[in-house]
């Protein structure tokens, strides 16, 4: 507990600092609910045009859509701030703390995250209920898996970004990487479900760790049933294991090749 | 008129400046003239193009990011297409025409005028000086000084789709290109106002943000799926009709009396944010910073 103290000392001053800037909040919750408003609108018009959805109807589509979005709007900054760390060599200050480098910044990007879920998930919920209602068919013994799955996804999101971020001991410039991936997680379960894609893709996008983001807890309220748990959970604990495993790795290798100049 | 390669300390940014120092005639003598004007913006764009080669590798993998970026988008609308033969009346290709068009216009107004998405921050850094001691207009030159490199993606993606859905047809690329700029002109002088509220309210930097995302976010999807009070939002405030939707109209119906309106409307929204920032430069107070450029 002791060794802990200290991450959770990062992640409470992450929490004040962030809750600090009002202004960013605002602007944060202002876009959550333009993106809201514009798909509850092309979810209806698609509707209304007779489009095939998969069984999912409007009000399953909306409440599947805030889903994946608190779940992806609700993300650190990690990539930026580690770029940030590596290019500018201010991780040169953290080498020699008695802190593991990647923990520090999880811990710090918890803190962000946390204040995220605090306006998104309210909101979220407020504005799927005042267009389209309760969710069809939800049922309350879904909820703990549901809460498990969103934080998987979060922590999964959070592992992969550190991921590509930690590139920059090796790259000039890692951005296009970063929106690859970022836009990878968007057509793999984020703007519509995994259902919507054609055969071959959609089989290749559950193999896929992108998937495991937003599809993952968005599918599990919206569709679930024990066995869809059971073929979600364990995917979703897989692949966060296996990036934040990764993340650490490429750490330790870049923090070898790293070279400060001056103090 | 001499060139000089610089790096911005205070943000890390590289920037390149095309202003010679040798004559420097005071904040107060910015004479309109539209040529002279037209010709720094060649230099602007010549130079801070010529800077970002020297990144080559970066400047490249930044733009081509982007276009792959925006094909991802392409293939969201491509599946939902297979599931529905049209939405609100627009089908895949004319959904294919508004990401041209808004592609296309994006890119030109973030090559052209990089810095204006950073007006707020300038504002209130004092990094107005420095443009305010250079003997052309401050508004274009502060708008110009920067070139985001990402949005080549952006702009040859546009260009891309155009090609694809229209092939090569002479008066149709002509017009896309005439709509590609005065969009980007309207575009840059919305952001631009935004940006300006920084000289009344202190800090617009959350405004400015907003008003890019909304009018980013209403540019992409059809007019049609919206409320008539979110259309008069979009032909108002926020002017994603003029800038995507009233061009893609005429680029498939074209009419003179359209095409007039629209490239008036244009300059009213152009002329009104450059009255607004000279009225709020009259605010400006310098904070006396100190900056090194090198």
């Amino acid at each position: 507990m002791k060794g802990l103290h200290k991450y959770l000392l990062v992640t409470r001053t992450s929490i004040r600092s962030n809750l600090a800037y009002t202004a960013d909040f605002i602007a944060g919750s202002f876009f959550f609910v333009l993106v809201i408003f514009i798909f509850m609108q092309l979810w209806q018009a698609i509707s209304i045009s007779d489009g095939s959805t998969e069984g999912y109807t409007v009000n399953r589509l909306v409440w599947y859509y805030i889903t994946a979005e608190i779940v992806v709007l609700s993300k650190s900054s990690v990539f930026r701030s580690m770029n940030e760390e590596i290019r500018g060599g201010g991780v040169a200050y953290k080498l020699n703390k008695p802190y593991s480098f990647v923990m520090y910044q999880l811990s710090d990007g918890i803190g962000q995250i946390i204040v995220k879920l605090i306006i998104n998930a309210p909101l979220g919920l407020l504005l799927g209920y005042l267009y389209v209602g309760g969710l069809e068919g939800f049922r309350w013994e879904s909820l703990p898996a549901v809460i498990l799955s969103v934080v998987l996804g979060i922590l999964l999101n959070f592992f992969m970004d550190a991921f590509i971020g930690m590139t920059a001991f090796w790259t000039e410039d890692n951005s296009a990487f970063y929106w690859i991936a970022q836009k990878l997680s968007f057509i793999f379960g984020l703007l519509m479900p995994l259902e919507f894609l054609p055969g071959v893709i959609k089989n290749i996008a559950v193999l896929l760790p992108f998937s495991y983001i937003a599809y993952a807890p968005a599918r599990l309220l919206t569709s679930f049933s024990v066995g869809t748990m059971l073929d979600i959970l364990p995917v979703q604990l897989f692949y966060t294991a296996l990036f934040a495993v990764l993340s650490q790795m490429l750490y330790l290798s870049g923090a070898k090749k790293l070279n400060i100049n001056g103090g | 008129m001499k060139r000089e390669s610089k790096t911005d300390n205070t943000t890390g940014q590289k920037t390149t400046d095309v202003h010679g120092m040798d004559g420097v005639r005071g904040a107060s003598d910015h004479s309109v003239s539209v040529p002279k004007h037209l010709k720094l913006l060649g230099l602007y764009i010549k130079y801070n193009l010529q800077s970002a080669m020297e990144y080559r590798a970066s400047f490249i993998s930044q733009a081509l990011g982007m276009f792959l970026n925006n094909t991802f988008f392409i293939f969201f609308w491509w599946v939902i297409f297979q599931k529905v033969s049209s939405i609100g009346g627009y089908g895949f290709r004319e959904v294919m025409l508004i990401w041209a068009m808004a592609a296309a216009t994006f890119g030109a107004v973030h090559i052209v005028f990089g810095n204006v998405s950073r007006l707020p921050e300038v504002i209130m850094n004092g990094g107005l000086d420095t443009f305010l001691l250079q003997p052309k207009d401050v508004y274009m030159s502060v708008q110009c000084s920067t070139m985001n490199l990402s949005a080549w993606g952006d702009l040859v993606f546009g260009f891309v789709l155009f090609f694809a859905i229209f092939g090569l047809d002479p008066v149709k690329l002509l017009l896309f290109i005439l709509f590609t700029c005065a969009g980007g002109l309207l575009v840059g002088a919305v952001l631009a106002a935004a940006g300006t509220l920084t000289f009344f309210i202190g800090n617009s930097s959350t405004i400015a943000r907003m008003v890019m995302e909304f009018l980013l976010n209403f540019s992409l999807y059809p007019d049609s799926i919206y409320a008539k009070e979110i259309k008069l939002v979009m032909y108002t405030l926020l002017p994603a009709g003029f800038m995507v939707f009233m061009p893609i109209r005429l680029l498939s119906v074209f009419s003179w009396h359209g095409l007039l309106i629209l490239l008036a409307v244009d300059a009213v929204y152009v002329a009104a944010a450059y009255i607004f920032f000279r009225k709020g430069l009259e605010k400006y107070e310098s904070g006396n910073l100190i900056v090194t450029r090198q």
